[in-house]
């Protein structure tokens, strides 16, 4: 028998510029999906929630708001890439690719561009990700940069944690 | 009216041209937690109020801070009906920075400024327009900040729709 004390996601020491990640379980996205995540952000683009009007754009029918792909693409990849972030620190060169339509499915794949230690907070660093959403065709759906502030293993890593914890009791 | 604005077609963005949007939205906690969970967003920072609440010097006030992407797509959907109504597709976005952190019970408002117009390299029926939106809150303090390409109809093609 084991005891098996599960950390996710990856610290700032973890990470090497040029590593790519695969991110877990990919996303069929769906007609609720769509009119929930459009409607509570007040996103009440015509496209994604009229059939009619998308369709007199050129669509096959209503589309996925692009603000939602991203959102999901970005979800996918939070657990390699910043689960153990504090501050994600921007947006940029983001590029929307193929339309993405109710039932396809996204998948995410991140690489790391940049590190760099935080000069005002020592027990942190940012890494710079570009991260790639595609469609179940392979066909790219998005692209983005985005540096995140993220923990220090030496401060917060499992170890680290323990022993913060130990000095707490006694 | 109509089914789409008809004052914001392509032809209707003049560079310089400011828009105070007329609604602001609270960030409420339900919102906050299931947009996030939605989007399959899994960084305990947003979620977990055990974790943050006991230790403040990591965590801002010892706080869930709401997660980037429900506070930039909130203030892009509080610009969407002045901005992106007659939209076709969305370009891309740069420069987008969170200067600021937002937690529930924030009520963000949204400005934009137009940087940019020109016509579409492939289709004359519409055109693109690049702009500057920003997002603050209810203490005027900016939570994101970021550019934004549109492809818009022009009037003159479409209006009759």
């Amino acid at each position: 028998m084991a005891v098996h004390r599960v950390v996710r996601g990856n610290f700032f020491e973890d990470f090497e510029v040029g590593h790519v990640f695969k991110h877990h379980w990919g996303r069929t996205i769906n007609e609720g999906d769509n009119s929930l995540f459009s409607t509570v952000t007040l996103n009440y683009l015509p496209a994604a929630l009229n059939k009619e009007y998308a369709q007199s754009l050129g669509y096959a029918g209503c589309i996925i708001h692009p603000l939602l792909v991203m959102n999901v693409v970005f979800g996918l990849s939070v657990e390699d890439l910043s689960e153990q972030a504090i501050a994600q620190l921007g947006y940029f060169d983001m590029k929307f690719g193929v339309t993405v339509y109710p039932g396809d499915t996204l998948i995410s794949e991140s690489t790391v561009m940049e590190k760099r230690e935080s000069k005002s907070r020592p027990a942190f660093g940012i890494v710079r990700f570009r991260t790639v959403g595609r469609n179940q065709k392979g066909e790219e759906v998005l692209s983005y940069e985005r540096p995140v502030l993220i923990k220090k293993r030496s401060h917060y890593g499992p170890e680290a944690m323990a022993a913060k914890a130990k000095e707490g009791k006694s | 009216m109509s089914l789409t604005d008809p004052g914001s077609y392509y032809e209707n963005f003049t560079v310089g041209d400011i828009y105070e949007h007329s609604r602001g939205k609270t960030i409420s906690e339900t919102e906050h937690q299931w947009l996030t969970l939605l989007v399959m967003n899994t960084a305990q920072v947003h979620f977990n109020h055990a974790m943050v609440s006991a230790d403040p010097d990591t965590y801002i006030g010892g706080k869930r801070i709401v997660y980037g992407g429900i506070v930039l797509s909130t203030v892009l959907g509080l610009t969407s009906e002045d901005c992106a109504e007659n939209s076709i597709t969305e370009i891309g976005m740069n420069n987008g920075k969170h200067p600021n952190p937002v937690f529930a019970g924030d009520t963000l408002f949204a400005s934009s400024e137009v940087l940019e117009t020109r016509d579409a390299p492939d289709r004359d029926d519409a055109g693109i327009v690049k702009f500057k939106h920003m997002g603050k809150n209810q203490d005027g303090k900016v939570v994101v900040e970021i550019e934004r390409e549109v492809l818009i109809k022009k009037q003159a093609k479409w209006a009759r729709n």
